[in-house]
């Protein structure tokens, strides 16, 4: 059973979330809450593979019960708003403790044998020994909330990590065939018709040279 | 020499690193241009200069405490409040972080901001008709951060989410109306004729509070 860190920030404590609109790139169909169960779907959580050699995995899950990927409307929607956590579980294997079970290996290796490991036998035993502990491992877990009001646009990402923030707007976007566009200063200015010319810096406050400010850099 | 050392010196040749005689082709640059790069680099990054000149024009506008505009039919005022963070990109201080209440509206912040300082980040008290917000902001992205909003009026917990939800996007507007207020300023003709010369004037000031203990 993986360990949760964080238990959905959306329903108390402190707010922290960056702020994006949603930008449908094709036509929205009738029956909503089937396309977006869908697109859930399309990126649903998946636990981890002990047995494959990948440590990470990260997907959509329910809200309120985050080993769950039925997505029935129900449990995603809140009034008018579309409400999932962003699940991330990682499997750790401490190279310290690696080591460790190595050099235990090869003490037992030269006592048996009557000299030292080859370094084919140590590539190999170094394999053995991450598998063995990766599969003893509990993997961390931790969720991150996505909110997203279908009516005005507004989607918050209740997390300020840029990793986890890029991560899981590209998974929105690839799901429900929509454009995150981050409410940042930029992108703001961008879509209320600015020209990137009119946003140079202002040479009189952050005492940039004014051919620099005029040549858009610093 | 050893061949993993001639190796090493190969591949450094290679990227560039050094030269045929085995020598630094660039000289090591010392501790503190490199930290004046890094600051550049990060006043550069994603056009952070916007959000922090607008941070900055915007603690000018708040000293008064007077409603900065009209939001949904409700006067929206800003107040600057606790932690209070400056970066720039000239001169030997790179960042400044002042803290205290009225810290904000200080001589030293006002003197930072002459010496070229913006507001890289920010805890900001933002009053809606009857509704308090509390929440740190930062320049480059505008995200929200360890913000508090109004106590909430419903009881049930489905009710609650709802509302909390509604909250967090009432404070994202806000934050964006306030912003494209900036633009509207910023893109027109008296930005550089009076606002500009009028935020100098006023951090060359002395504060209230100074002129007070003075």
């Amino acid at each position: 059973m993986p360990m949760l860190c964080a238990l959905m920030p959306i329903l108390r404590g402190a707010v922290t979330f960056s702020r994006f609109r949603a930008e449908p790139v094709g036509r929205v169909p009738r029956d909503s809450n089937q396309w977006l169960a869908r697109g859930l779907k399309l990126r649903a959580f998946t636990p981890i593979d002990r047995k494959g050699d990948v440590d990470r995995s990260a997907g959509f899950v329910e809200l309120e019960a985050q080993d769950s990927v039925e997505f029935s409307p129900g449990s995603f929607m809140q009034g008018e708003h579309l409400v999932v956590s962003w699940r991330v579980d990682q499997l750790k294997v401490s190279s310290a403790q690696v080591r460790a079970e190595l050099e235990a290996w090869k003490t037992a290796f030269e006592l048996d044998k009557g000299r030292p490991p080859g370094r084919v036998e140590r590539a190999e035993a170094r394999l053995a020994v991450r598998q063995e502990l990766r599969n003893a491992a509990t993997p961390s877990s931790r969720t991150v909330d996505v909110s997203w009001n279908l009516k005005t646009s507004s989607v918050e990402l209740w997390t300020v990590s840029r990793k986890l923030v890029d991560e899981i707007a590209d998974a929105f976007g690839k799901a429900f065939d929509t454009r995150l566009i981050p409410q940042t200063p930029p992108a703001m200015a961008e879509a209320i018709g600015i020209p990137d010319s009119s946003l140079k810096p202002t040479p009189e406050l952050s005492w940039v040279e004014e051919q620099e400010a005029d040549d858009g850099q610093a | 020499m050893g061949r993993r050392e001639q190796a090493r010196q190969e591949a450094a040749f290679h990227r560039g690193e050094v030269g045929v005689d085995g020598r630094a082709t660039e000289e090591r640059r010392d501790a503190a241009e490199l930290e004046r790069s890094k600051a550049r680099e990060q006043f550069l990054r994603g056009k952070a200069w916007l959000g922090r000149e607008f941070l900055t024009w915007l603690l000018w506008r708040t000293e008064s405490g007077e409603p900065l505009l009209e939001h949904e039919g409700a006067p929206l005022s800003v107040l600057f409040t606790g932690r209070l963070t400056l970066r720039g990109i000239a001169g030997e201080v790179t960042e400044v972080a002042v803290k205290g209440t009225d810290a904000p509206y200080s001589a030293l912040v006002r003197q930072a901001v002459c010496r070229g300082m913006l507001i890289h980040q920010a805890r900001l008290l933002l009053t809606h008709g009857e509704k308090v917000f509390e929440a740190t902001l930062d320049a480059e992205f505008l995200d929200v951060r360890g913000a508090r909003l109004p106590e909430l009026m419903t009881e049930e917990q489905d009710d609650q989410l709802q509302e909390r939800l509604w909250l967090a996007e009432q404070l994202s507007a806000l934050l964006s109306a306030l912003f494209v207020e900036f633009l509207k300023i910023r893109t027109g003709r008296g930005w550089r004729r009076t606002v500009v010369p009028q935020i100098k004037e006023w951090i060359e000031e002395e504060p209230p509070t100074a002129r007070r203990v003075a």
